[in-house]
């Protein structure tokens, strides 16, 4: 008895933790609705004591109309024994104890305690969830309402291409009704060849996952219901509903664009047309006074009469690239793409533009140039680009001076550019140089002439040529404009490691009857940022620096047909050809030559011996050029994630540095990790890089056996004195170019001087 | 003694244009010219006149310079006589379609009137030899 007892009361404890813990609502009442017990749960639920509960009707837990009704129910439900309040989950409101009407789910058991008649409500406060469908259903009615109301047809498509929904555009784009689209497959809204190529490209998306369809904006053709073609524009994204595949396309009838286009396009054709027929007759009747048909004329007549003929040629100039315009921004401007060799444009350009540069009274020569270099371009394009650069350079050039073209090698792009030492293009205008209608001053229209127009083409055009355009510029001083395309590979020297650039060193000349030791020699020297050339014998090596120089320095091999190292070596000296070349001897025999030879052995230049040790090499050059120089190179390691500011910095200084790029935290970590008795004399810092900050380098640079001075130069202004190591700091959008230069070189003064 | 170009076949409707070339191509070329004001005028001079060069406007009334050379060509004794399209229509796919038509060249209006003879010299004698 005992024991049962015990087993009883175990078994009462459970249940009363049973209720205690769940978070449901658990309520017993009467047969009349009086509260009997209530849970914790329930308390919170409502928000009672569990005093003000027990006794009380539970009614109180309701808000009308149940309230009113539910003594009825109960009266009902004994009477009849059929069950209105009885069941599981329904959703009615419950009232909280300070009056709050809340959602809640109910679920009421009967049951019969010692013969009497109890019921058990379960409670669960539905607010929040119901709060959260609220949500989703406005989520829903939204997207729906875009989805149906959106100009643009979206449809949804299964891997097997079948349409499995389309919004209301959809059916009004392509004509039909949408159960005659749904359940079809999506070809049937295309023309061929797309629709014969449709399933192809799907099956072969679902095989390898290559992209031949997805993607933004693509010109397509679509098929309405009455079969007719129309231009369309589609993008398809891919997503996965419920872990099943699916594509979504959206299409945008895009006729009455492509019309407007064509119209404006024959409209441009027309005008232009228009335009030059009455400009044919004033053009024709203009020249041919000025060419004497008629007799001469004063001087008056002839000014008035060369005023029409500078006018006409302006206007013409309008319209042609009025014309240019309009074909680049309708994208119809066309390219024919050929191989062409770099030298011959620039020698073609020279020729093309003589003439105007004659007028303005400046000469343009080539400055570098990059033999056997080719690129893809449009002959006629570039020659309109290198027109453009040119003549621009020649309106603002001083009478009298050049005007210097050059082409380098760049990061496996050629880059060309064009240089004047006219008055530098005004601050407020460089932002806004590359627009349309902009000049550096309105004035300047009819000063120097031009439409406005000619650098916004030259860009298009450039940039059609998967290349770049871009300028430095400094007031009172000059502005070269360059441009980068892409060099065709089979010619481009293995140089993907070059981080060496050498401002204003020219190239070297490589002298060694080996044709596969000369080669090796270029390539060491390129490898270092040195561009060079090769003469296999010493009469080809005297033809080049006669025709191809000027050369910074030569490379000579003793042994040579016909004339040997030696010999060139001493009648260049002779010649005085040798005061402006640093000559390098790289030969077995070099060493016997400079310690016996009685012309020689008193005042030898640098030597190396073969085999060739690559470092021992381009010491010798650097030492050779520095001392022809007669000033040592000042190394600069330059770290900083700015491609345009490192390239910015190569034009700036001079020949006496040689600056060595670095892009990020750990390029720059790698060269100064690599000096190999070499030596960086300063580092100019940028300090957000893309894999740190700049300042991590200082322990590197402070360990080093010669640390180099540290230049600041970043976005950010850095309070140097809160940091050591570091002599100084510029803030790019406060330093003019002058004033980084001026800083530099105050920077390396002092160091010298240390 | 080489072949020199003496005779030319002008068609152009604009007529102040007309008188420019014809006084440059008459005056410093030293050419003899037909002056047609449209492509029919052309076709039917073609013959009689025998041209060494044949020089047509491409937008013209009554016939226009691509029809007229279609024409000509029909003409056994001219289906070889070069013809250059003088226009102002100078589109890259333009200046291209009149090639395929068989023109040896396309000369852009405005022309300059001071160099237009030996432009068309120099087009005609590279047809002739080539």
């Amino acid at each position: 008895m005992q024991k049962i007892d015990q087993n009883f009361l175990d078994q009462v404890e459970r249940t009363r933790a049973i209720l205690d813990t769940v978070v449901d609502g658990i309520i017993t009442i009467s047969a009349q609705g009086i509260i009997e017990t209530v849970n914790p749960a329930a308390l919170g639920i409502f928000g009672y004591t569990e005093d003000e509960l027990i006794g009380q009707n539970v009614k109180v837990l309701m808000p009308e109309p149940y309230k009113k009704e539910h003594d009825g129910y109960l009266a009902h439900h004994i009477q009849t024994g059929e069950k209105k309040v009885i069941g599981i989950g329904r959703e009615v409101e419950g009232k909280r104890k300070n009056g709050q009407v809340f959602p809640m789910e109910l679920s009421v058991g009967e049951m019969e305690v010692s013969g009497v008649k109890m019921f058990t409500g379960i409670v669960r406060d539905i607010t929040e969830r119901k709060f959260v469908e609220s949500r989703q259903q406005e989520v829903e009615a939204r997207t729906k309402a875009i989805i149906e109301t959106v100009v643009d047809g979206i449809i949804t498509i299964n891997m097997q291409g079948i349409i499995e929904t389309v919004n209301p555009a959809t059916l009004r784009i392509f004509g039909y009704q949408d159960h005659e689209m749904i359940g079809q497959n999506v070809k049937m809204l295309m023309p061929n060849p797309y629709h014969d190529e449709h399933d192809g490209y799907l099956k072969h998306f679902a095989d390898t996952g290559e992209r031949k369809v997805i993607g933004i904006g693509r010109d397509v053709q679509g098929q309405r219901k009455d079969g007719s073609v129309f231009s369309l524009e589609l993008a398809v994204s891919e997503m996965s509903v419920n872990g099943k595949r699916m594509f979504t396309g959206i299409v945008r009838d895009v006729t009455e664009r492509k019309q407007a286009e064509k119209t404006k396009e024959e409209f441009i054709s027309t005008v232009s047309h228009e335009l030059r027929t009455p400009l044919t007759s004033i053009r024709g009747s203009v020249g041919l006074l000025m060419g004497g048909v008629a007799g001469e004329f004063s001087d008056k007549a002839k000014q008035l009469l060369s005023i029409a003929q500078n006018n006409t040629e302006r206007l013409l100039m309008l319209i042609n690239d009025i014309l240019d315009l309009s074909k680049i921004e309708a994208g119809k401007m066309d390219f024919n793409f050929q191989e062409m060799d770099v030298q011959a444009l620039l020698d073609h350009a020279i020729e093309a533009n003589a003439g105007y540069g004659a007028e303005k009274e400046v000469h343009f020569v080539v400055e570098n140039s990059v033999q056997g270099a080719a690129v893809h371009g449009d002959e006629g394009r570039l020659m309109q680009v290198m027109s453009n650069l040119m003549s621009n350079a020649a309106k603002f050039a001083p009478k009298g001076d050049s005007v210097k073209i050059s082409a380098v090698r760049h990061h496996n792009q050629i880059r060309i550019s064009v240089t004047d030492h006219g008055s530098g293009i005004p601050k407020a205008f460089q932002g806004t140089i590359f627009d349309k209608f902009t000049q550096a001053d309105s004035s300047d229209t009819r000063q120097v002439g031009g439409t406005g127009l000619g650098l916004n083409i030259t860009k298009a055009i450039v940039e059609k040529h998967s290349g770049r355009i871009s300028f430095v510029t400094e007031e009172g001083v000059g502005t070269t404009f360059y441009f980068d395309i892409p060099e065709i590979k089979s010619h481009t020297l293995d140089t993907e490691n070059e981080t060496v650039l050498r401002p204003g060193v020219k190239k070297i000349l490589v002298c060694d009857d080996e044709p596969d030791i000369a080669s090796l020699i270029r390539l060491m020297l390129a490898q270092s940022g040195f561009e060079a050339d090769i003469a296999l014998t010493a009469e080809e090596a005297e033809n080049l620096l006669r025709t191809q120089g000027p050369y910074s320095a030569m490379t000579l091999d003793i042994q040579l047909p016909n004339k040997d190292g030696a010999t060139l070596y001493k009648e260049l000296r002779s010649s005085k050809v040798i005061e402006n070349l640093a000559v390098v001897f790289v030969s077995v025999q070099a060493e016997r030559v400079c310690t016996t030879d009685p012309d020689i052995k008193d005042n030898p230049p640098p030597w190396v011996t073969k085999p060739i040790d690559e470092n021992n090499l381009i010491d010798a050059i650097e030492l050779a050029i520095e001392e022809k120089q007669g000033q040592q190179l000042v190394h600069i390691l330059h770290v900083e994630d700015d491609a345009d500011i490192r390239q910015l910095m190569v034009l700036l200084m001079d020949e006496s540095f040689v600056i060595t790029q670095a892009g990020s935290v750990k390029e720059a970590e790698m060269q100064l990790n690599d000096l190999q008795g070499n030596r960086f004399d300063l580092v100019l810092l940028d300090i957000g890089l893309p894999d740190g900050s700049g300042l991590d380098l200082l322990e590197t640079i402070s360990e080093l056996t010669y640390p180099p001075e540290v230049l600041v130069f970043s976005a950010d202004d850095i309070q140097v004195n809160e940091i050591s190591h570091i002599k100084d700091s510029l803030v790019k959008s406060k330093t003019t170019n002058d004033q980084l230069v001026a800083k530099i070189k105050s920077v390396v003064a002092n160091r010298k001087g240390r | 003694m080489a072949k020199q170009l003496q005779k030319i076949l002008y068609a152009e409707d604009e007529p102040d244009i007309q008188s420019i070339a014809q006084m440059t191509l008459e005056m410093m070329g030293g050419y003899t010219l037909k002056v047609c004001n449209n492509g029919q005028e052309a076709v039917d001079a073609a013959e009689a006149f025998a041209p060494d060069l044949i020089l047509l406007d491409v937008m013209m009334p009554m016939m226009d310079g691509p029809q007229a050379l279609e024409a000509i060509r029909k003409i056994p004794a001219l289906a070889e006589t070069p013809v250059i399209f003088m226009t102002a229509k100078v589109q890259q796919q333009e200046i291209q379609g009149y090639k395929d038509l068989g023109a040896i060249e396309v000369i852009a209006k405005p022309f300059d009137p001071m160099t237009l003879s030996e432009t068309i010299n120099k087009l005609w004698e590279a047809a002739i030899n080539s």
